[in-house]
């Protein structure tokens, strides 16, 4: 199982954190754009209708204003009778006159009286003679038109002459029609829809709502934008009110409405691109988006942080349970925190440190139990050995006894009896020994502090007879205090100093000194005796182990063995430094600390 | 820093990249495209201090549409300016200031703007000019073809004639001195003749071409004229207290060249209204800053305005018809 566990627990939290920032804001926002989708857009279709119902009330009142002018002309002149200067002033009076009730002036660029067959009587015009003439030239055609209609008012079509720069729209109203004859002449004008267009600008909403103007072919007769009006495009407008395609292409919202007026059929188109209606939906999703994003972000770093926080510890944790696996129990896990977390790691560090305890001791014990098994090994083998010669002297010399006796050699017997006595002697020192290594090994430590002066004296005082006999001369430093069981450490300088006499031919010096070292107090005691040859300065400290011949110098090998045995219970070392000839300087420490007693 | 390392570390970081991405996109084209109109720079060149109530009228037309000075439309206007070598070098200012649009006043001045604006690119409304076509700022009236469109004046001398003949019916010798040195003068006079033929009046004009010439002129005016007018310009613009004077003293009507004559005591005038013709123009202005092209946008002529001072007419003893005086935008008593 590698990590498995891991990813997904980092990816389900992901998706936990991600569903719970996004979801709620997302279902929300789907109810809350179509509702005020489809409110904006009923409201956008009631304005519209509303404008294209107030633009048309417009167009439709500045028809029937510059008609009515008219037709109260007719109504209250008889204008046939009237002479040319009379018909003049009228007609100059309509295109220039003014009043107090707001009539607009120059709503015509002419007008004229013309007889049944159409021919102009009177002209008054805005413009120069020579200019209306012209003007009226492409309008002239229009009266064929007139005769085919019963209208009160008619309109002829709308023209946009490009010598004039202008649309303009022919209106002709017949001079007589109450008596159901044939009109004896006509008031024909030359209405400016240029006027309309300012109209229709101003129901324009913002800059991108549009109010336009359609003939019954539906090509655009007034937009604000001229160049619409001049690239002769036409419209076809769907069947119901709502959504479509604009005049300009793209998606709008339209609605219209149908004026008749002078036997035109006129549409006031109002359009509004749908990105405009629908702009507080737009606006909203916007901003949905935008917190939608923020909680995206948001939630993608909590949860990184949440990661942070409970998958790297994890992760630290299983490394270091996998590394405790290995046998690595000194493994820690350091988290720095107060929670649950940091109590887990605590308690796993707690543990690895009791682990490594247990298992540094048991490796104590264990490295103890080998060192003791090879003494026990060592000492078996050698103990034997010397054991052995004693034994074979007294079968030896037993033997040799009976056969003596047989002889009634008395002299030979006496002999044999001091042989055998001699190894008994050497066998029961070597039993003595044996047993004073042993309890040097097992006797319990009494460690207080002790004086090693004193320990010298005691041992200078058990060899005084052996000092004397030799003349040796001992020179002695001031000793420490130190932690340790006086007796056995007189013991070591009872066990140095013999061999220092022992092993010197004539009388010997021993020198007893504590130096002051880095680690600790380094105690010696040196001699000028025969040395020790390096090859030997381990061998020497084992049990038995002599190196010289029993008849060379007494003893049984086991003074050595017994100082290292108590020098090492004390927590120190013991070593020779010597060659052979030049003495032998025997050093020790002891560091009681941590040694129990 | 460890937790950008951290998340930059993260696996989750790959998958979640283009979702942010997608988000910024979705959002950008969300963004209502509804702004208010872009902050534009607006040059105007005039010669002529009587126009000033025309860009003034301009100007408010254009805060009309949406354009507020200060908030989104800077206007570059440093007054009438002195001469055409003023105008020439302002043009060239304005070209390297790169304005949106330049708005100039008077066909000199436009042709000009013309020259000089050749090698650029910014479009020009224009105003007071009365034939465009001849002037060769555009092509046609209708489809102007080029970055000139505006509001022309027309050619309203012979109709302001016409009203002189109404309001003086025995007007058969008028005075109208004439300057064959300024291009103004030159260019309206064969029309002014055509419409003084037609209505049976003689032209007596004095040809004048210095100050000195102007005054005498003036000051000197024969005994057998019925009325005296001045052929609307630049230079003649400087003597309207002169023709004034002569008016009053010599009780002639008085045709003057617009409204601001009629104010300072000319008798008629008709033409157009400088502060109708500056909102007009500036409704054009408006279409070319949004984006219209000033090439499709058709010339719109300015509507002139009668305006009659009843009290000149009181002072020289003229006695002006009812029905005249219905038919004025305006009278001043």
């Amino acid at each position: 199982m590698k990590m498995n566990l891991k990813g997904s627990l980092r990816a389900k939290l992901i998706l936990v954190f991600l569903s719970l920032a996004i979801i709620p804001l997302l279902v929300a926002s789907i109810f809350i754009g179509y509702f005020s989708y489809s409110n904006q857009l009923n409201q956008a279709k009631s304005v519209q209708k509303l404008i294209a119902l107030r633009a048309s009330e417009g167009v439709l009142s500045f028809f029937r204003n510059s008609t009515l002018e008219l037709v109260t002309l007719i109504q209250t002149h008889e204008l046939l009778a009237m002479n040319h200067g009379e018909l003049d002033e009228l007609l100059r009076l309509i295109i220039f006159g003014k009043n107090q009730f707001g009539h607009e002036p120059n709503r015509f660029l002419q007008l004229r009286i013309l007889d049944a067959s159409g021919a102009t009587k009177v002209v008054a015009s805005i413009d120069s003679p020579e200019v209306s003439e012209k003007e009226w030239s492409a309008f002239e055609t229009d009266f064929s038109l007139v005769t085919q209609r019963e209208a009160l008012a008619f309109l002829g079509p709308i023209r946009y002459p490009l010598e004039i720069a202008e649309p303009l729209i022919s209106v002709f109203l017949p001079l007589e029609t109450y008596n159901g004859e044939d009109p004896e002449g006509y008031i024909a004008g030359l209405l400016r829809l240029q006027k309309i267009w300012g109209h229709l600008e101003r129901f324009s909403i913002g800059f991108r709502s549009t109010v336009f103007l359609l003939n019954e072919r539906g090509r655009v007769i007034a937009h604000p934008d001229p160049s619409v009006v001049l690239s002769g495009i036409t419209h076809q407008l769907p069947e119901s009110p709502g959504v479509g395609t604009g005049l300009l292409g793209g998606l709008v919202l339209e609605n219209w409405h149908t004026i008749n007026f002078g036997g035109q059929s006129l549409v006031i188109v109002a359009e509004q691109p749908i990105s405009e209606v629908i702009s507080l939906t737009l606006e909203f999703a916007s901003t949905l988006g935008a917190v939608m994003l923020v909680a995206i972000i948001l939630s993608g770093l909590i949860s990184l942080w949440v990661m942070r926080d409970v998958l790297i510890p994890m992760e630290k944790l299983t490394n270091a349970i996998r590394q405790v696996g290995k046998g690595e129990l000194f493994t820690r896990v350091y988290l720095h925190r107060n929670d649950e977390i940091g109590y887990l790691a605590n308690q796993f560090n707690e543990m690895t440190t009791s682990l490594d305890d247990h298992s540094t001791k048991l490796k104590g014990s264990n490295l103890e139990l080998q060192r003791m098994n090879r003494e026990l090994d060592e000492f078996s083998y050698v103990a034997s050995h010397d054991l052995q010669e004693p034994l074979r002297k007294l079968r030896a010399f037993g033997g040799l006894l009976l056969k003596d006796l047989e002889n009634n050699d008395r002299e030979r017997v006496e002999k044999d009896i001091r042989f055998i006595t001699d190894s008994v002697n050497h066998m029961e020192k070597l039993i003595q020994d044996l047993l004073s290594l042993s309890r040097s090994s097992r006797a319990t430590l009494s460690v207080e502090p002790v004086a090693l002066d004193t320990c010298v004296d005691l041992a200078l005082e058990s060899l005084s007879l052996l000092l004397e006999e030799r003349r040796a001369n001992v020179v002695r430093e001031q000793l420490p205090v130190v932690n340790g069981d006086k007796m056995q450490l007189t013991q070591v300088y009872q066990n140095l100093v013999s061999n220092a006499i022992k092993y010197h031919p004539g009388s010997p010096t021993v020198w007893i000194s504590a130096d002051q070292a880095e680690l600790g107090w380094v105690f010696g005691v040196k001699d000028n005796g025969t040395g020790i040859h390096p090859d030997y300065h381990a061998q020497i400290f084992l049990p038995f182990k002599r190196l010289h011949g029993r008849s060379e110098h007494e003893g049984t090998g086991m003074g050595l063995a017994i100082c290292r045995k108590v020098i090492e219970r004390h927590g120190g070392k013991i070593w020779v430094e010597s060659q052979e000839g030049e003495g032998a300087h025997f050093k020790f420490t002891i560091d009681m600390k941590g040694i129990e007693s | 820093m460890t937790l950008l390392r951290l998340i930059l570390r993260s696996p989750f970081v790959v998958p979640l990249l283009p979702l942010v991405l997608v988000t910024v996109v979705f959002l950008s084209a969300c963004t209502p495209k509804d702004e208010p109109p872009k902050f534009v720079r607006v040059g105007i060149v005039n010669l002529v201090s009587t126009l000033d109530p025309l860009v003034t009228g301009f100007r408010k037309g254009l805060k009309d549409e949406g354009y507020e000075e200060g908030a989104n439309i800077e206007f570059l206007y440093t007054g009438p300016l002195r001469g055409m070598k003023a105008v020439r070098s302002e043009f060239e200012r304005l070209s390297r200031e790169k304005v949106d649009l330049l708005f100039c006043l008077i066909t000199p001045v436009c042709q000009v703007a013309k020259e000089v604006l050749a090698d650029t690119d910014i479009p020009v409304v224009f105003a007071v000019v009365s034939i465009p076509l001849k002037s060769g700022l555009t092509e046609t009236l209708q489809k102007p073809g080029g970055r000139f469109t505006g509001v022309s004046s027309g050619d309203s001398l012979p109709q302001a004639v016409e009203w002189l003949k109404r309001i003086v019916p025995d007007l058969r010798r008028l005075y109208v001195p004439f300057n064959p040195g300024d291009k103004s003068n030159v260019i309206q006079m064969p029309g002014l003749r055509k419409a003084t033929d037609r209505l049976g009046i003689e032209l007596v004009s004095p040809h004048v071409t210095t100050h000195e010439e102007a005054t005498r002129a003036l000051s000197q005016i024969p005994d057998n004229v019925q009325a005296v007018m001045e052929i609307p310009s630049g230079f003649w613009g400087k003597y309207i207290g002169e023709f004034v004077t002569a008016s009053l003293s010599r009780k002639l009507p008085l045709l003057g060249a617009n409204k601001q004559w009629v104010e300072k005591g000319a008798t008629i005038s008709f033409n157009f209204d400088n502060e109708a013709t500056g909102l007009q123009a500036s409704r054009i202005a408006a279409k070319v800053l949004r984006g219209t092209k000033p090439a499709v946008i058709p010339v719109e002529r300015a509507d002139n305005y009668l305006v009659v001072n009843l009290k000149t007419a009181r002072q020289i003893g003229l006695t002006i018809p009812t029905n005249i005086l219905k038919q004025a935008h305006q009278i001043i008593r």
